[in-house]
């Protein structure tokens, strides 16, 4: 079990049979844009990840076509150039945190596709996210307004940099000229904030994957070498990561009507979030659910939502290519030049400060050995 | 630094400035017509972040520093309430 916390009165689901009424209710009976609220509000505007109706339908749409599995191999050379710059950086045999390694990097790559911001620009986008996730309990103290300062002024960079980026990328085939196709297109600042979440949506999870996977590979120097000698062999350590360690450990919902999901009676208003992280350690489906097993993979999972990092059914993740790749190019990038190794030690578990999104409960170290 | 009574800072005017700011936030809630006395969460959909703005807010506006306390922003159910408590703070720092 992962620690966190959700609203009082929320309902949890998990398993193979509530995924099914959970996945295939519609965001007319359970609302992705009242469950992410839950979880960030709407201080990042509203986007394809938390919009319902109509709205969301046309925007998703639009975005499809530059994240298909096609639009994402033509992103992997800015992956590349990325980490190649991060890379010079790393200190060679000393311990370095893999998650704090990896998140500028992916950060600057979704910026770079989605915003055309890049560089320092990016690193300053990325502090304002940072400070926007977890703006802490800055109303609680009578000291706070500093932190109060930092966070309203994260937000106005935040969107004074994403409307300069709506301006900047008219010329461009990305998601402001997709947006403007629209029959009935947004208008810029939507438009702003329709990046913004595409970002959000995709560096957190994607950043948060590829550091788990690198740590876990440093703990796993067999799958490790396998990987850096048969670039194959990633897709079974991708799948392997992503059950142990899906980065939305919750999906989060709010009921739009009374509802009654397997018998349970939820009124409408009700948080609604299905567990998938427990889902992915279902001993029935999974032997020793908790072991570090890509070769489990071999086989597709038995039975229907088994396995949903990427969620499942009409809103399915969008950037499952994107990230995928991202992930991949990552990955392999580093092993290439580094051997990674990692102290025994126990486990390193997740934490949850919002009720979806994780966490490592310690920072995930791992030293960097430069290979000839 | 400049002190509250140097400017005018009236309820009237920190209300003003509060519905001011919850309306640049969220550009829906100038549609409809602003009584000041909605819910901030409930009605308005104001979160933890956007109560923040509101704290910064009444500092620019008002050109103040260090002087509201940020817990004010707390709790109150709405605008009207707000300014209330933000006054009478202001008062009792006299
Ligand atoms: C390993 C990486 C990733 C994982 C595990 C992941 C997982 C997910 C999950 C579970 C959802 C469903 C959220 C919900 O139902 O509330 C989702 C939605 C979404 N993801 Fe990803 N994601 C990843 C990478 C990305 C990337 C790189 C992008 C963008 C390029 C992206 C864009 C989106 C969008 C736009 C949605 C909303 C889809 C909709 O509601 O129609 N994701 N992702």
């Amino acid at each position: 079990m992962i620690p966190t916390v959700h609203p009082p009165g929320a309902i949890v689901l998990s398993g193979r049979t509530m995924a099914a009424h959970f996945f295939r209710a519609g965001d007319e009976r359970l609302s992705h844009a009242g469950g992410w609220d839950l979880v960030f509000g709407d201080r990042f505007g509203r986007g394809v990840l938390n919009l319902d109706g109509p709205r969301h339908r046309d925007y998703r749409k639009a975005l499809l076509p530059l994240l298909t599995r096609r639009a994402a191999s033509g992103y992997e050379p800015v992956a590349r150039e990325v980490l190649d710059r991060a890379l010079t950086g790393v200190a060679a045999d000393a311990p370095v945190d893999l998650h704090a390694l990896v998140k500028p990097i992916v950060f600057e790559v979704s910026a770079t596709l989605f915003a055309g911001i890049t560089g320092e620009a990016a690193m300053e986008l990325l502090g304002a996210y940072t400070a926007l996730q977890d703006p802490g309990d800055a109303l609680g103290t009578a000291d706070g307004r500093r932190v109060a300062r930092q966070v309203v002024g994260a937000r106005r960079r935040l969107r004074a940099a994403l409307g300069e980026a709506v301006a900047a990328m008219t010329d461009v085939d990305g998601p402001v000229r997709r947006l403007r196709e629209l029959p009935d297109p947004p208008g810029d600042e939507e438009i702003a904030q329709n990046l913004a979440i595409l970002i959000l949506a995709g560096f957190e999870t994607t950043s948060y994957v590829t550091a788990r996977m690198l740590w876990l590979l440093a703990r796993h120097p067999g799958h490790q070498d396998a990987l850096r000698a048969d670039g194959s062999a990633f897709a079974a350590v991708f799948a392997e990561t992503t059950r142990l360690h899906p980065p939305l450990a919750w999906l989060p919902r709010t009921a739009a009507t009374d509802l009654s999901i397997a018998d349970t009676a939820i009124p409408a208003g009700s948080g609604v979030y299905f567990d998938i992280a427990a889902t992915h350690r279902d001993p029935e489906v999974f032997e020793a659910p908790d072991e570090f097993r890509p070769e489990r993979h071999a086989a597709p999972p038995q039975g229907k939502f088994a396995q949903v990092p990427f969620s499942a059914g009409r809103r399915v993740c969008a950037g499952i290519h994107v990230g995928t790749m991202e992930a991949e190019t990552i990955t392999t990038g580093i092993l290439r030049r580094f051997r990674l190794t990692a102290p025994p030690g126990a486990h390193i578990g997740d934490v949850s400060a919002n009720g979806s999104t994780v966490t490592p409960a310690a920072p995930l170290l791992a030293r960097c050995h430069p290979l000839p | 630094m400049l002190r509250v009574g140097d400017v005018g800072m009236s309820g009237e005017r920190v209300r003003a400035v509060l519905i001011a700011a919850a309306i640049r936030i969220k550009p829906e809630l100038g549609y409809g017509g602003i009584s000041g006395a909605e819910h901030i969460t409930a009605d308005w959909g104001l979160d933890s972040v956007d109560r923040m703005e509101l704290l910064i807010a009444v500092e620019e506006a008002f050109g103040i520093e260090d002087e509201v306390d940020p817990r004010v922003f707390m709790t109150p159910a709405s605008v009207n309430d707000l300014t209330e408590q933000i006054m009478a703070a202001e008062a009792a720092l006299r």
